[in-house]
């Protein structure tokens, strides 16, 4: 029966290391947004800072801002390197799919994305032509994985040059121009994690949401329409 | 980046300095220390007079020396001999107190504060040492502690001047080189010295800093060197921080509008296909129904 193959699109160690970057992407967001509005998350520095602020002698404010900063960096050391580790995998084994997209001609990129945006804006169907090139990943995924390398990128060098300021004895305008850029890797961070969410929770995208949240595979149907050079590769399951 | 009210540039104090009548005798250098309560520090040799070279944590106010030729003119029975000459300029120096205080507006958590006099003020207990106040100031003025990592600068003395006296460093100078009073009147003074063919810094700045300081610097054409000379890399609008200000909204408040509008899209397509998937619900339902009639 058609309806219950399934084919494997996410494998393990995918799943694993996007549920970590989620989780830290959440928690650096959290502690770092709260040093770029505190005026918002103050509450929360409050809460964390509340049982700490005696000990620090000072606020609960000051005391939770302080927890979030230490935080802050420890969590950047540990994605940086779970970062490290999974691209060298990546690399190595020539496991990267992502950006396949972005070999396609001009033209076909810009068909790809105006079908997509039909897609997902008025929910009209894919235009044969199109569909039948697609693969795993498509162009909006190549370009906002672009962005998000792009970020990644600013917030590390910009992280690490912050971190040991004295140490690397930057000079003012250089540290400056490191906060800018630290600030500016996080707003291509929320760039794409705004258009990543809408993608997720978009109904088009729900069997690769429940992959992603499950086991991996999605239905082979799914797999026909969305994503048909990529079926070309791999083995169905039953 | 906390939203603060803050006086403006004719409302609180200020002071007009006079560098005409600075003779670099560093009175008020060592009598903001005295007040203040901070460390000496060794005298170290170097190139130039300023010690220490710059300002530190400890040294809030230091009088910087500048050299430079100056134009000199001598009565000779002759008639007038101008000539020139070496000269030395001293300029103290310490916080500006900018109108509207970039450092300030910089502070994640809201330490530097803004008070009625106009005084722009580090509370030391809630800094936590980030240093965004170093990277927004375009004077270069608070300066990490290596003791506790924490920021210090001039306090403008507003715990005196809340209790009716001048700062430590006004009332210390023995050639009367400042002036303090109501910021109104120093304003008032200053441009009177700036019609009178002096140099004047301090007035008509940027925006970045509210458009002027407290600190109001004049003086003769003649010894203007200092001036020039200090202020030639100083008080120019930090171009990241201008960045970060106009980065800070479009990530709080886009990032809010974007997932806003991007989940009504996203709600609106959900619904669509709901709509369709009742209607090829109902249809083998119907073809059923004629089927078995």
């Amino acid at each position: 029966m058609e309806k219950n193959k399934f084919v494997e699109i996410i494998s393990n160690s995918y799943r694993i290391a996007h549920t970590h970057n989620l989780h830290f992407w959440s928690f650096l967001a959290v502690t770092g947004g709260t040093l770029i509005a505190l005026e918002y998350l103050s509450p929360l520095a409050y809460a964390v800072g509340l049982p700490f602020a005696n000990l620090l002698h000072t606020d609960p404010v000051t005391a939770g801002i302080q927890i979030f900063r230490i935080l802050h960096r420890i969590f950047a050391f540990a994605w940086g390197g779970l970062l490290i580790i999974y691209g060298c995998y990546l690399f190595c084994f020539g496991k990267s799919q992502v950006l396949k997209p972005l070999k396609k001609p001009l033209k076909e990129q810009i068909a790809e994305a105006k079908a997509l945006t039909g897609r997902y804006l008025f929910g009209k169907p894919i235009p044969k032509e199109v569909a039948e090139k697609m693969d795993r990943h498509n162009v909006f995924v190549a370009y906002l994985a672009v962005v998000l390398g792009i970020s990644f990128f600013l917030l590390s060098v910009s992280g690490l040059g912050l971190m040991f300021r004295y140490a690397l004895g930057l000079t003012n305008d250089q540290a400056a121009l490191l906060l800018f850029l630290h600030d500016l890797g996080f707003g291509l961070s929320m760039l794409f994690v705004l258009f990543h969410l809408f993608a997720v929770f978009h109904p088009a995208n729900r069997p690769i949401l429940d992959a992603m949240m499950k086991d991996g595979k999605v239905p082979l149907e799914f797999a026909k329409e969305d994503m048909p050079q990529y079926l070309k590769r791999i083995k169905i399951e039953e | 980046m906390v939203v603060q009210k803050h006086p403006s540039q004719t409302e609180g104090y200020a002071v007009l300095v006079n560098l005409d009548k600075c003779i670099g005798c560093r009175s008020c250098q060592i009598a903001c220390k005295d007040w203040n309560g901070r460390q000496a520090v060794k005298t170290t040799f170097s190139p130039t007079f300023t010690n220490p070279p710059d300002l530190t944590s400890e040294s809030w106010k230091v009088v910087f020396y500048y050299e430079g030729t100056t134009k000199k003119a001598l009565l000779t029975p002759g008639g007038e001999a101008v000539f020139e000459q070496v000269d030395i300029a001293p300029l103290p120096f310490q916080c500006m107190h900018c109108v509207d205080p970039p450092c300030a507006r910089a502070c994640p958590v809201g330490t530097i504060k803004i008070t009625p006099e106009g005084a722009v003020v580090i509370n030391k207990d809630e800094c936590i040492g980030c240093g965004y106040c170093e990277t927004a100031c375009p004077f270069r003025v608070p300066r990490r502690s290596s003791v506790d990592g924490k920021y210090y600068k001039c306090t403008f003395c507003v715990d005196r001047i809340q209790n009716g006296m001048a700062p430590a460093c006004v009332e210390a100078c023995p050639t009367g080189v400042f002036t303090f009073g109501n910021a109104k009147d120093i304003v008032e003074q200053a441009k009177a010295l700036a019609s009178q063919g002096n140099v004047v810094y301090g007035l008509n700045m940027d925006s970045y800093i509210g458009g002027g300081v407290r600190w109001i610097y004049a003086s003769s054409p003649r010894k203007s060197l200092a001036i020039q000379q200090h202020f030639a890399d100083r008080g120019k609008p930090v171009a990241t921080q201008q960045f970060r200000e106009l980065l800070k909204p479009l990530i709080v408040y886009g990032s809010a509008l974007g997932a806003l509008a991007l989940g009504v899209i996203a709600a609106a397509t959900w619904r669509k296909k709901r709509v369709e998937e009742k209607v090829e619900e109902k249809v083998p339902e119907k073809s059923q129904g004629e089927k078995t009639s």
